[in-house]
């Protein structure tokens, strides 16, 4: 552990101190958690915890300028701290600082994920070329379509090849391989099923302080930032569309191996794949099985309707744009003032545009405004410039 | 002008944080999205409240971020004598 990271306890419960940036790899919504300021509430009633605090606070601060603060004038200092989001503070329950099981152990007591079948591999003898020696590269079958139609499974496929022929090497190239025999691989597709339907929004979704926890203890710092390593491949290989973004996301997975050990690696994927799944309630069932991945999605529906409740259904339009989460919630259910919209009517909007505005406010790249003035409301679509092709969100006026 | 009062008030609910769900800031989208329907920067604002999610994301703006440019539109707004 290091000096931005600190392990409080108090009674049975773990809290993690950590200044910005230490576990910048966490969903926003774990870093700066309500639980935090209840958890610092309690540290105030339990002096040693309030010590350790203390230690870690100082570390920081001004020493001087803290020595004589009683330990709740502390813990409200730290308190303010943590609401103006300059540390985290993390609770995780039921932290087991344990050895992990052997590899064998681990298989035996998992087993093959039972909600869960290997997603569609189109590469059918991907398994069968991960077993002895690695042959010559390149191997790769020929992907005439772009990366944007290819199913998650392809692109998953692409990603663990390039990570363990390409990224890895000794031990770490071995862990990768165990990794991608068919009932891991479904795992990993459960996990990243998940995040292509939660495509356009952080998928950290699925972690929550019990998996955080988990890794912790079994593996500290290290394992949690293997599991931001994780969430971060999955999130690249969903929203990839170029060979380029699936290489990145290989890097990252690569990272992941490296900072997890083989073992660790495949329980974190088994909570997480169990974790998409129960989140994804009945539709889990079908993961990999009945239902084709979101993108094999029947392109063209008959009527331009659209679903009710939160999400479309789709998350792709009749022509084939990539409809973010945000917007196919914007598209279903509207606030007020605003009506729904369907996949048809934004592909409408796109080709039939009466105005273009291209935005500079975005971080994380230009977008463009598009409107269709012919339509009824007016109807503007957002989306990212570099592609034109993913639809971030949707205005569409009552009519008046 | 009442509109106007109606949208500095929930410009103000938003920004002290009373209120920063997805849905109040659709009602400050709509209500801003009415009144200045030909000014470009306040449809820029428009058009961010329509990429706000509280938590962020890809594209999108979080609690902060819409927090920050909501401040600076309703001084634009004043500024412009509109409100």
């Amino acid at each position: 552990m290091n000096d931005r990271i600190v392990e409080v306890h108090s009674g049975n419960m773990t809290v993690l101190f950590a200044w910005p940036g230490a576990l910048s790899c966490l969903p926003a919504n774990l870093r700066y958690s309500k639980d935090g300021a209840s958890a610092l509430r309690r540290i105030a009633s339990d002096p040693d915890a309030a010590r350790q605090v203390r230690r870690f606070w100082t570390k920081r601060a001004c020493a001087m300028a803290h020595v004589p603060l009683s330990d709740r004038e502390l813990l409200a200092d730290v308190e303010l701290a943590l609401r103006r989001q300059q540390i985290m503070v993390i609770p995780l329950p039921n932290v087991k600082h344990a050895q992990l099981p052997s590899n064998t152990e681990f298989q035996n007591r998992i087993g093959a994920p039972k909600k869960l079948t290997p997603p569609r591999i189109i590469t059918g003898d991907f398994p069968a070329r991960l077993t002895g020696t690695p042959p010559p590269l390149p191997v790769m079958p020929p992907m005439q379509r772009p990366v944007t139609q290819w199913p998650i499974s392809d692109r998953l496929t692409e990603v663990l090849d390039r990570t363990w022929r390409k990224k890895l090497v000794g031990e770490a190239q071995q862990v990768l391989r165990e990794l991608a025999d068919e009932k891991n691989l479904a795992l990993m597709g459960g996990v990243t099923a998940a995040a292509l339907l939660a495509q356009g929004t952080p998928v950290g979704w699925v972690i929550d302080t019990a998996l955080l926890a988990l890794a912790w203890g079994y593996g500290g710092i290290q394992a949690v930032y293997g599991l931001g390593h994780i969430m971060e491949c999955v999130e690249q290989t969903a929203n990839a569309t170029t060979l380029e973004d699936l290489d990145r996301a290989a890097d990252t997975l690569a990272k992941a191996v490296r900072e997890l050990s083989a073992v660790l690696l495949l329980l974190l994927l088994h909570k997480l794949s169990a974790r998409s799944s129960a989140k994804r309630g009945g539709a889990a069932k079908s993961v990999g099985k009945s239902e084709p991945p979101a993108r094999e999605l029947p392109a063209r529906t008959t009527t331009p309707t659209v679903e009710k409740g939160p999400h479309l259904g789709t998350n792709i339009t009749p022509k084939g744009r990539q409809i973010t989460q945000h917007a196919s919630e914007r598209m279903s259910n509207p606030g007020k003032g605003r009506v729904p919209m369907s996949p048809e009517e934004v592909d409408q909007v796109l080709d039939g545009a009466t105005r273009v505005v291209k935005r500079e406010y975005h971080p994380e790249g230009n977008t463009l405004t598009i409107e269709n003035a012919n339509m009824l409301g007016k109807p503007r679509v957002i989306v990212d410039e570099a592609t034109g092709q993913r639809v971030i969100t949707v205005i569409k006026n009552r009519p008046k | 002008m009442i509109m106007a009062f109606d949208i500095e008030k929930l410009i103000q609910r938003f920004v002290s944080g009373a209120d920063t769900s997805i849905e109040a800031a659709g009602e400050i989208e709509v209500a801003l999205d009415n009144l200045f329907l030909g000014d470009d920067y306040v449809q820029q604002t428009v058009e961010m409240l329509a990429m706000y999610r509280p938590e962020g994301g890809r594209f999108l703006f979080n609690t902060a971020a819409i927090t920050h440019r909501l401040i600076e539109t309703l001084d634009y707004v004043k500024k412009t004598n509109r409100a």
